[in-house]
Order: C-alpha cells, then sequence, then structure tokens
C-alpha cells in the first residue's frame, strides 16, 4: 500500500456540500435524484465517488459547476461551498468565471467531448483566453504545448494543428486533460474518465491525473463505478446510493473497515483474480429503489441481509466509525444494534 | 484537394458528354417533329427539314451535333428564326443567373438564420413562428405563391410591380416566390441540427471551459449544426434552378427557364440540348463548389481528400 500524501489533520476545505438536494421534473413526475448529499472536498486530494448507476455521483458533481440543464433540473435545496461561496446562488456570469478556471470537469467519453469541427490546440486555448482576457495568442500557444507535454502526447506543436480524428481514444483523453487543467483549475472533476476506454488506456489515464495532481496540486473528484481503479489512486472514498451518501472514508478505511452494507455488496461484487472461472461473480440481490417515491427509511433496506425494523421506517443518520474522516449512514453503527461481523475487516478475511 | 479537385471536373466532363447525347436523342422520342404542321404543305416542310438538317440519318446527325458542340456551339434555334442558342443563351443567362443567386443568397441566409433562432428560442414565439413558415414553404408549390404574391402586393397594394425584370423593385417578389421553398427546408433542417447539435458532450465540455452562452453558441454549436445543412444547400441549388422555370413564367422574366419551357412546347431540338447542357454544366459546378466548401467546413473530409 502506497503512502498518501494527504496529512488530513491539517487539510484545509475546498469545497463543501450540504444537504445538497436535486430533481429532475419529468413528463411522469419529480425524480429526486440527490436526496441530501455532504460531501467535502480537501485541498489537493483525490476523491473517489461510487456507486452505480443512477445513485447521483454526476449529478452531484454536475451541480457543482451548475452544468445540469434547468429545466430539468431543479436545485431544492442546500449550499454548494467554494471558498466561502454559496456556488447555487452564483449569477450566471459568475459561474462562468468559475468553470474551466476554478473548476473543471473531463468528461466521460472522450469520443464525443471533443468539438470534430475544431482544431485541438484552439480547444485548450479557448478557455485559457477567456479567462485571461489579455493572453495574446502566442502566449496562449505556448501554455497549450506545454500542457499537451504535461499529459504525455508527443509532438506537441504538430498535434494542436490537429483535429480530434486524427487521435485515438486515450489520446483524445489526454487532450481532454490538457483542456480541463490549461488554467490551473483548483477542482477537477473527472466524470468516469476511463469508462470508455479500453483496459490497458484507463490505467495511463490514471497514471496521468495521479501525476498531475502531484505536478499541480489540483484536488480531484474521480467519480466512477469501479472500485478496482480507486484502490491505488485515490486519497478518500465516498460512497453513494440512491442520491444519498452512504459512506465515507480514506481509503484504507472503506476497503479495510468499512461498515455499511452497501459497501460490503460492492466489495463483494469485484472480480477477484485468485476466483477460477466457475466461481459466479457475487452480485446485491434486488433492484435500486425508485426515486419518483423515494422510501421512507434507508434505500437500502430491502436489498440489505441485515435490515431491521427501524431500517424501514427511518433514515439512518450519519454515524461516526472511529476516527474523524470515516462515518457510515447505517442503523448497525447505533449502540443498540446488534453486533455485525465486518466482512472485510483488515486482520480478517479479506 | 487538387487531385481531389481535377478528378471531379474530368467526371463532370464525362457526366456532360452523357447528358448531351442522352438528351439528343430523348427529345427526339417525342412524337412530332418541330415542323409538322397541317397548315404548311409537305415539301415546305421537307425543304425546312433539309435545310436544318433533319433529313440526314440520325447518326449523322448526332455526330455533326457532337463536333460543333465541342467547338462551342449549340446551333440554330428552329422556332426563333436566324437566332443560335449560343446568342439566345448569352442574352437571357443573365436573368436567370441573377434570380437564381439572389434566391440562393436569401434563402442560405434566411432559412439557416431562422432555423437557428427558432432552435436558440424553442418552444416560444420565434420557434412557433418558424416552424409556421417551414410548414407553408414546404407545402406551397412556388407557383401559387408567386401568383398569390403578385395579386396581393402588385394587384391589389400595388407595392412591387406585377412583372418583368428592369429594378430591384422587379426582382423582390420573384425571388421571394422562388425561395420559400428552400428557405424552409433549409430552416426546419437547421433547427433540427441545432438541436441535436445542443446535446453532445463537447457542448458541455465547452461550458465547462466557462465560454459564454454566446461562445458556445457561435464556436461550437453553429458550426456543427452547418455540416448536415451544406449537403442539402447543394440539393437545393437544384431545386432553385428548377424553379426558375415557373417562376420566370409567372413574372415573365426573359430568362432561360421561359424559353425552356417554349422549346419543350415547339420542339426547338437544338435549343433544349443547348439549355439542359448549361443546365446541366451549372449544376455540376454548383454541387463541385459544395464539396469543396464541405471540405472547409469539416475537417474529417478533408483529411480523407488529402490521403485518397
Amino acid at each position: 500500500m502506497q503512502l498518501r500524501t494527504i496529512d488530513y489533520s491539517k487539510a484545509k476545505e475546498i469545497l463543501k456540500i450540504e444537504d445538497l438536494r436535486v430533481s429532475f421534473n419529468t413528463y411522469v413526475g419529480e425524480v429526486k435524484a440527490i436526496r441530501g448529499v455532504d460531501i467535502t472536498l480537501y485541498e489537493g486530494e483525490i476523491l473517489a465517488v461510487v456507486g452505480e448507476s443512477g445513485c447521483g455521483k454526476s449529478v452531484s458533481f454536475q451541480s457543482v459547476i451548475k452544468l445540469l440543464d434547468s429545466p430539468p433540473a431543479e436545485y431544492k435545496g442546500g449550499k454548494i461551498l467554494y471558498q466561502g461561496k454559496n456556488l447555487l446562488e452564483a449569477s450566471k456570469k459568475e459561474m462562468q468565471d468559475i468553470r474551466g478556471s476554478e473548476i473543471s470537469m473531463i468528461m466521460q467519453d472522450p469520443m464525443t467531448a471533443l468539438d470534430p469541427t475544431m482544431q485541438i490546440g484552439n480547444q485548450i486555448s479557448e478557455g485559457l483566453r477567456r479567462h485571461n482576457k489579455g493572453m495574446s495568442k502566442a502566449e496562449a500557444e505556448e501554455r497549450v504545448v506545454k500542457m499537451l507535454e504535461l499529459v504525455g502526447i508527443p509532438d506537441p506543436d504538430k498535434r494542436l494543428k490537429q483535429y480530434p480524428h486524427e487521435f485515438s481514444g486515450g489520446m483524445r483523453q489526454r487532450v481532454c486533460a490538457a483542456m480541463a487543467l490549461v488554467s490551473s483549475p483548483k477542482i477537477l472533476i473527472a466524470d468516469e474518465p476511463t469508462t470508455a476506454l479500453d483496459v490497458t488506456i484507463q490505467a495511463q489515464i490514471m497514471d496521468l491525473l495521479h501525476d498531475l495532481r502531484k505536478k499541480l496540486n489540483t484536488a480531484i473528484v474521480l467519480i466512477t463505478h469501479d472500485l478496482g481503479v480507486v484502490a491505488d489512486m485515490a486519497d478518500r472514498i465516498v460512497v453513494m446510493y440512491a442520491g444519498k451518501v452512504v459512506e465515507t472514508g480514506q481509503v484504507e478505511e472503506i476497503f479495510y473497515d468499512s461498515w455499511h452494507p452497501y459497501t460490503w455488496g460492492l466489495m463483494r461484487s469485484m472480480p477477484k483474480l485468485n476466483e477460477t472461472s466457475k466461481v459466479e461473480l457475487a452480485t446485491i440481490n434486488g433492484m435500486p429503489p425508485d426515486l419518483f417515491m423515494p422510501p421512507q427509511g434507508c434505500a437500502f433496506a430491502p436489498r440489505c441481509e441485515y435490515a431491521m425494523k427501524v431500517c424501514y421506517e427511518e433514515q439512518p443518520p450519519v454515524f461516526p466509525c472511529g476516527s474523524d474522516s470515516h462515518c457510515s449512514a447505517c442503523w448497525l453503527m447505533d449502540p443498540d444494534a446488534p453486533k455485525v461481523k465486518q466482512p472485510f475487516k483488515k486482520d480478517g478475511e479479506e | 484537394m487538387a487531385r481531389y479537385i481535377l478528378q471531379r471536373v474530368v467526371l463532370a466532363a464525362v457526366t456532360l458528354l452523357v447528358l448531351a447525347t442522352l438528351i439528343f436523342f430523348l427529345i427526339r422520342l417525342l412524337p412530332g417533329d418541330p415542323f409538322l404542321d397541317p397548315k404548311v404543305p409537305e415539301e415546305i416542310q421537307e425543304r425546312q427539314r433539309a435545310y436544318y438538317g433533319l433529313d440526314k440519318p440520325l447518326l449523322e446527325q448526332y455526330g455533326i451535333y457532337m463536333r460543333n458542340l465541342f467547338q462551342g456551339d449549340l446551333g440554330y434555334s428552329l422556332r426563333y428564326t436566324g437566332r443560335t442558342v449560343n446568342g439566345m443563351i448569352a442574352e437571357s443567362f443573365q436573368y436567370s443567373a441573377d434570380l437564381g443567386m439572389r434566391s440562393l443568397v436569401f434563402s442560405v441566409l434566411i432559412g439557416i438564420g431562422l432555423g437557428i433562432v427558432a432552435a436558440l428560442k424553442k418552444g416560444k414565439v420565434w420557434d412557433h413562428a418558424a416552424i409556421i413558415i417551414a410548414v407553408i414553404g414546404v407545402a406551397i408549390p412556388s407557383f401559387v405563391v408567386g401568383t398569390l404574391l403578385q395579386y396581393f402586393f402588385s394587384v391589389k397594394l400595388a407595392i412591387f410591380p406585377v412583372a418583368q425584370y428592369k429594378s430591384l423593385a422587379h426582382t423582390v417578389l420573384p425571388t421571394f416566390a422562388l425561395s420559400l421553398g428552400t428557405l424552409a427546408t433549409l430552416a426546419r433542417l437547421m433547427r433540427t441540427s441545432m438541436l441535436d447539435v445542443i446535446s453532445m458532450d463537447y457542448i458541455k465540455a465547452a461550458r465547462a471551459k466557462g465560454l459564454t452562452e454566446a461562445q458556445v453558441t457561435v464556436k461550437h454549436q453553429i458550426r456543427n449544426a452547418l455540416l448536415p445543412v451544406v449537403t442539402v444547400v447543394g440539393i437545393s441549388i437544384a431545386t432553385l434552378l428548377c424553379g426558375t422555370f415557373v417562376i420566370e413564367n409567372i413574372f415573365a422574366i426573359p430568362g432561360l427557364g421561359r424559353y425552356y419551357v417554349m422549346g419543350i412546347q415547339n420542339l426547338d431540338y437544338p435549343l433544349i440540348s443547348g439549355l439542359t447542357i448549361v443546365f446541366g454544366a451549372f449544376l455540376i459546378a454548383a454541387q463541385l463548389l459544395v464539396d469543396i466548401l464541405y471540405g472547409i467546413v469539416d475537417p474529417r473530409i478533408r483529411v480523407a481528400g488529402k490521403r485518397g
């Protein structure tokens, strides 16, 4: 296990999402996609946000830079505090100034995230020049070349005159990374940056992000549904389920000391190298709840083998789990709950 | 790119040759002949046919016609006595070209503009207005539009002249009548294309860079939305050309289209052949131009051309 670079006792908060609620107004009704999410991001850390499709991980962070189309999206409540400012109350103009220069985003699919009709050099520099009004074309180009070098694109001064279709998928994702980081943002939101790439390229892009964090000290939010990707990369993990955060902790705490049955389910369903092909992949039984009518109690209760009566009746509060950085929203943590053996305890079975 | 254009030019020449041959034989398949007239004595008809060489075997006629064609000579009109087809085209081409260009520019600018506005104001008044114009434009044929325009703006309101083509005021109604269909098609297409593009990831990525809405629209959305529209502009040129036949007749414009219609009514073989070749050449040139334009708008085509 590699050494974490973040000392959380000294780390400074850079972004704080408080009780965020987002709904989508559709023809058939209101989908409560985000139902009170609290996430804190510290300077320079890599925070992985994991959870299955539709759990609200992308929506939470697209809300941060307000990229959700509204309508249908509607911010129902909560705060997104960036440097003491609530972004949900920021004006259009203020948001435009923040996007790209303070908070950036890498899209999921590099094949569609670049404009096919524009040279990549221009695509990278247009954001830069938007945020640095006085910057000359030559200066911008110089910076773009540096950026392309940094993300590992060979021959940057030639490549910047090329169009996206002249790049491979992995190279495009590097271009996207350069595009997102060119104005040195403090936060980079990477929304499943490797899902559309093949496995070897995935590893390269992850290494690149890891490397860039070291060089630029940008905090990275890594949205993913792949716990394996997260393990040797992230500092902290947020596990989301049905529009809520169910468990938060540093990587070791989630992998070796997790307390939420949903996290256990996720860990069990990771394929293991030492298993033979005859062993069937473990799954979490059941389906995620219908967010048109979110359940009254814990959303995971119907799929949870430890579910108690209270789980169906009342939302679990967030319980601390031993350390400041680790907490879990599960009734099992209640002092009155029956004691359960953690399946992924470090000195037990792994 | 140069090689590609050369290829296209050679191909265009072959196409024209085939076109000239086809039209030469096809019009002779029409029943009757130019001088058939029960009121004119047989021997005079024969003398006329002999004078214009129509008594020779068909293949020989074809040989003579093609030889002249290669020298740029389209022959004599059979009905407009003593006039060459070259002369008639030279004299009337300017009117058709003028009307055609005006209509093309008008329909492209207004059509695309209307499409953009409709897409940006989706669901609002402007959008509905654009859709109504589009439906009207597509549904009503240009001759009906032309006649109605004449009736209201010339006869009733007397704002514009009824017919002929002599001043700017004369050009307004025919241009509008000819453009409306194309304008409507382009507007509708541009609107759809704009709305397709807006949901693309690169638009979101452009917003994520902090670009203003205006920058996103102009630099990314419109440019990409234009791609499918440019293709249709090529086809629109053909539509506009055919439209001139009718519009020139309605507004009594002394252009090519009017001669074309009369040529067919009179079975004026050289006139029909000559005009077909001119129209064909014009259309092929326009298509080539659109293809080159497409290469400029879409870099993917350009590079493929470079390699090919």
